[in-house]
């Protein structure tokens, strides 16, 4: 897509937006509440009339063609889009009859494939834990064969091995050759994207792999293990204001790390050390430092809380 | 920012001793024993359904156990802060307005409640929003007023139930330098989340499943030689 635009009324959510994607490949969009990541794929899914840009879908001009493109591609929306109080094949019968897929053979198929079983079939959509519904939320999106799907925050409150589960489907749908766009707010799923864009306030403000993005940041994490901890995180946020606790060790990012150590050193003297260690930035720390840099601020700083009272 | 924690803080400040909890045929806590020390960041994870929302229920009262004991429970809540799941909110209520309700219900008089609420609004970067109403503040800004609404009363005791399900990381990472900010100062937290990497952010990690610790420790103890804290925990389930 280039130049992909829309505005709501005077509100521009999304801002002259370019990107590619392969076939077969996952893509990953993140960005903040708000970012336009939503109105990005209705766009792609024809569902919103871009105000003004071009987006080609499956080779297909999505202001020409948005009937047959709709039929190619699968939409997976935030809070998964099923009935609540029909059943889950109910469900997967609704959404297979818009397609003209109702037919036992494709809902057997479509059920094996995200491992659904038939008691789960048979229950009520909002009876069921919310890794089984995402489940069957994909499979309501994958019914009709898409050969483009996208997914809107699918693993949203989801516990971490429905979660994985979720990510193990994902990756057979796409070596079967389906092109994934996806958005999340964990990292740890982006980092198993192909490649990832940061959106912020409607505009792309980095695209790449996950290692490029960390590369790009030109930083590095410094943890520092010392005691006391208080003391250790109190000295270094005065003198790197974005020093975070992690546990009882602080880390500071730094395009500098070996100067950054040395000082680390000075600040603390007096201080018992136990550890300076250089690791590499996460993806997290990546997306805060791109999204910060776009916006021209640094994070929003909060003040300082009284500490709670003696016991 | 100094502690305040005393040395008569030496006992700890939440413990369960076979801690069970059922609702109708469902076990919902098996037997929970878990002491977490004044002054500790401690992380829960689970699945869904594995028991930390009752966990930290019954850890503040809201709940009555089956069997077993728990500290603070219902005698303590003067001294827990509770933010629970999902934003518990009054959409149709200014900023001010719903931090002012909390702190009634605390039974504080008017000019505490208005000290704390501008010390605790601008703790969390809200003071510019005080006057809007809650419902029309973003995922991340309702978080962060769901932990000020449970700090006005000065906790010493803090509960967070997923606090940053749904918001994004920029404003995940600000939430995270609040509760790193009260930490710091002395206060123990008890936290639950879904996510394994902002678990990794707490001192000691409990692995919460059906009901049961499968496993405790910190971190790195717990990762043992793998690459994740989530391998870690599909290994453990």
């Amino acid at each position: 897509m280039s130049g992909l635009t829309r505005r709501f009324g005077d509100f521009v959510a999304v801002d002259g937006v370019s990107f590619e994607i392969a076939r077969g490949e996952v893509f990953g969009l993140l960005g903040a509440n708000g970012a336009g990541k939503t109105t990005t794929i209705r766009m792609l899914c024809c569902i919103y009339r871009p105000s003004a840009g071009r987006a080609i879908v499956l080779g297909l001009d999505a202001r020409e063609h948005p009937a047959l493109i709709r039929t190619r591609v699968g939409y997976m929306s935030q809070r998964f889009s099923l009935y609540g109080e029909l059943t889950v094949e109910e469900n997967l019968r609704f959404y297979g009859d818009i397609y003209g897929r109702a037919d036992h053979q494709s809902l057997d198929r479509v059920c094996s494939q995200v491992a659904l079983e038939p008691e789960h079939r048979a229950a009520r959509a909002d009876s069921l834990p919310t890794g089984i519904r995402q489940r069957a939320a994909l499979a309501a999106a994958i019914a009709h064969e898409p050969e483009l799907l996208f997914l809107d925050e699918p693993t949203s409150g989801v516990d971490p091995r429905s979660r994985r589960q979720f990510w193990e489907l994902i990756g057979a749908l796409a070596d079967a050759g389906t092109t994934v766009l996806v958005t999340t707010h964990a990292m740890g799923e982006a980092e198993g994207c192909a490649r990832v864009g940061m959106l912020a306030n409607g505009r792309m403000v980095a695209i790449g792999t996950p290692s490029e993005l960390v590369q790009r940041t030109g930083t590095a994490i410094v943890s520092v293990t010392a005691s006391p901890w208080q003391q250790v995180y109190e000295r270094l946020a005065n003198r790197w204001p974005d020093a975070a606790l992690y546990g009882r060790r602080t880390h500071i990012a730094t395009a500098d790390p070996e100067r950054a150590q040395a000082e680390v050193a000075s600040v603390l003297e007096g201080l018992e050390v136990a550890a300076v260690t250089v690791q590499r930035p996460s993806l997290e720390d990546a997306f805060v430092w791109h999204i910060g840099r776009a916006n021209g601020i640094k994070e929003p700083r909060n003040g300082r809380c009284a500490p709670p009272r003696a016991r | 920012m100094h502690t305040g924690v005393t040395s008569a803080d030496e006992l700890p400040a939440i413990a369960a001793r076979g801690l069970a909890k059922h609702f109708g045929r469902t076990q919902a806590l098996r037997g929970i024993d878990l002491q977490v020390p004044a002054g500790a960041l401690w992380g829960v994870v689970g699945a869904d359904g594995a028991g930390k929302t009752t966990l930290l229920r019954c850890i503040a009262g809201l709940y009555r156990p089956d069997a077993g004991s728990v500290v603070p429970g219902a005698a303590g809540q003067s001294r827990i802060g509770f933010a629970p799941q999902g934003f518990h909110l009054y959409g149709d209520l200014t900023v001010l307005e719903n931090m002012a309700f909390f702190g009634g219900l605390y039974g504080l008089d008017s000019a505490t409640i208005a000290a704390r609420v501008d010390e605790l609004l601008s703790f969390a970067a809200l003071s510019a929003h005080r006057q809007r109403m809650a419902g029309a503040l973003s995922g991340g800004m309702q978080q962060k007023l769901v932990l000020a609404c449970a700090l006005v009363h000065r906790p010493s005791i803090l509960l967070l139930d997923e606090p940053t399900t749904g918001v994004d990381p920029v404003s995940r990472r600000e939430f995270w330098r609040l509760v790193e900010q009260l930490h710091a100062g002395g206060a123990t937290i008890l936290l639950a989340s879904a996510y394994l990497d902002e678990i990794e952010r707490c001192e000691q990690v409990v692995f919460l499943h059906t009901g049961r610790v499968i496993a405790a420790g910190e971190p790195d103890e717990l990762r043992g030689g793998l690459a994740t804290l989530e391998e870690a925990f599909l290994a453990a389930m």
